[in-house]
This record gives C-alpha cells, structure tokens and sequence, in this order.
C-alpha cells in the first residue's frame, strides 16, 4: 500500500512541475512579467532587483504596480489612453471602435484595478 | 471578413458604430422604410409589430414609425438610468434608431405580398392558406422580429455598458412596456 501511495507521490509531484515549467516557460517566451504564482496562483511580489549597469542586486518584498497585474491588452489599452490625451473620441477612432464601446473598455479596467487595489 | 465576423456585425453593429453616425445610418433607413411602407401597405403599429393594411397613407406610415421609435428612445432611456451609472443619451437614439433597420426587408417583402380580403378572412380563417406570399411574409416576419430584438438587446447593452441577468429582465420589460405605450399613443394620435 505504501508503495502505491509513494508511486502516486511521484506521478502527482512529476505533473505539478511540468506544469510549473510550462507556465515558466511560457512566460519566459513571451517576455512577461509574471503576476501569479503558477503553483498556487496567489500574487507574487518582488524579490530582488538587480542594476544593469554595475550588478548590484537589492533584495527585499515589493508589491508589484497596480498596472503590472493588469493584462497586457489592459496595459496597452492604458498606454494608448495616455497617449491620446485621455481622449475616448480618439480612442474609438484609434481602435476602429464605437465611442460606448472603449469606454466600457475603460470602465471594465477601472473596475479591475479597484479589485486589485483591494 | 470572415463570416463568423460578418455575422457579428450583423447581431452587434454596435460595438463600432454608435452615436449620430448610428443616428444618421438608422434614420435614413428609417424614412426609406417609411416610403416603402406607403406603396406595400405595411403598418409597423407597435415596437415589435407589423399588419398588412389595404390603404396606408404617407402620414400614417410615419406617424406610426414616429411613434414606434419615440417611444423605445424614452423607455430604453429611462431603463438606462436605472440600471447604468452613466451613458449619452445619443448613443441610445443612435443604436435604437439602427435597430430597427431590419423592418426595411418586411416593408420590401410586402410590396410582393396580396393580403387575403379581411370581411373573407373573418368568414373563413383558412383562406390565409390560399396565399404563399402572405404566408411566406409571416414566416419572414419571424426572424426579422428576432433579429431587431436582439440588436435591440445589444444596443442597450453596449450604450449602458451592463451585462447578467440585470440587464435582461430590464430589457425584456422596457420592451413590452414601450409595446404597450406606443399600441396607446397611435390608439389615441393617429387618425386613419
């Protein structure tokens, strides 16, 4: 019976990091930050900081910024928004969108960020 | 375009147009259809509602699409501010006024339509049998209903920005109320 229950261990701890190597490996491939645990997918903060330039490292707990837990197409959309003066009428013109349609765009990540904040 | 796009569009134009460019494109089919309407013989007397009549003047074609599209306009308003925080009121106008495009190809299919004679038709219900093409307008009638209900549905739904079960049942009773109001206002503005 042990070797059953230590045979199962195995196979369950084998699929548990595969999967975290994917998730990693995906994240690597597409140059994101990643936002949540692949184990546990709680929020994960950061760690350690390191200066391109000379090498020092500054290790400590950091929360992630609000806008790094957003999507990328959240992220993007934020940026355009900035970039268009805060402008929905050129938004819309911009996405090829109607005008209530990017501002509940807007509203969708305002309320996002809300529940991040809490 | 793929069709699963086109098909899309066709369900939720509103999610690219909206405002007075849905206004202005609405409109006009609006009037093409009223035009029509006066040398078919459709009456579109209600929201959701269409009758083959023998003679439909000018006047009466637009009073009753005035009237169809009044009272949607000031219902899906008045929904729109209970159940949104915040939304313009043209794209209500706008996205209301396109969704009812749709009734354009029931005006056309009842220029071809011969309505059976109503004094025949009280007589002997059957007769209605006797004519395809009042048959086929009926059947027509069925998907375009639908679909001007859904756009309808989406129109609220992207100029309010509300999802879920709320905006379903507000939708559902804004349309049978602003049915039952403009069944009242041509009952008591328009003369035939």
């Amino acid at each position: 019976m042990n070797i059953i229950q230590h045979k199962l261990n195995i196979i369950y701890y084998y699929i548990h990091y595969m999967n975290y190597f994917i998730t990693f490996a995906k994240y690597n491939f597409n140059n994101m930050l990643p936002t949540s645990c692949p184990s546990c997918h709680s929020q994960l903060k950061v760690k350690c900081l390191k200066c391109d330039n000379c090498e020092t490292e500054v290790s400590g707990l950091y929360d992630l910024p609000t806008l790094a837990l957003l999507t990328s197409e959240d992220q993007q959309f934020i940026l355009r928004f900035v970039i268009n003066s805060g402008s929905l009428k050129e938004m819309s013109s911009e996405l090829k969108l109607s005008y209530p349609t990017v501002r509940n765009m807007l509203n969708e990540i305002i309320t996002k960020i809300k529940a991040n904040e809490k | 375009m793929k069709s699963k796009d086109i098909f899309s569009l066709m369900i939720n134009p509103f999610t690219r147009i909206a405002g007075w460019q849905a206004f202005g494109i609405g409109l006009t089919v609006v009037i093409i259809t009223g035009i029509t309407c006066t040398f078919s013989h459709v009456a579109f007397d209600g929201v959701i509602d269409m009758h083959l009549t023998h003679n439909l003047s000018f006047l009466n074609s637009f009073e009753f699409l005035a009237i169809d599209m009044f009272s949607v306009v000031i219902i899906m308003t008045a929904t729109g501010l209970i159940i949104s925080k915040s939304f313009r009121f043209i794209d209500i106008l706008g996205t209301m006024t396109l969704s009812r495009a749709p009734f354009i190809i029931l005006a056309i299919a009842g220029y071809f339509t011969v309505s059976p004679d109503i004094n025949e038709l009280i007589k002997n219900p059957l007769i209605v049998l006797q004519s395809v093409s009042f048959i086929l307008l009926i059947l027509l009638s069925i998907p375009v209903t639908i679909w001007t209900i859904i756009l309808m549905f989406n129109a609220l739904k992207i100029s309010c920005g509300v999802n879920g079960s709320k905006l379903g049942a507000a939708f559902i009773l804004a349309l049978l109320v602003s049915e039952i109001i403009s069944k009242i206002l041509i009952y008591k503005l328009v003369r035939l």
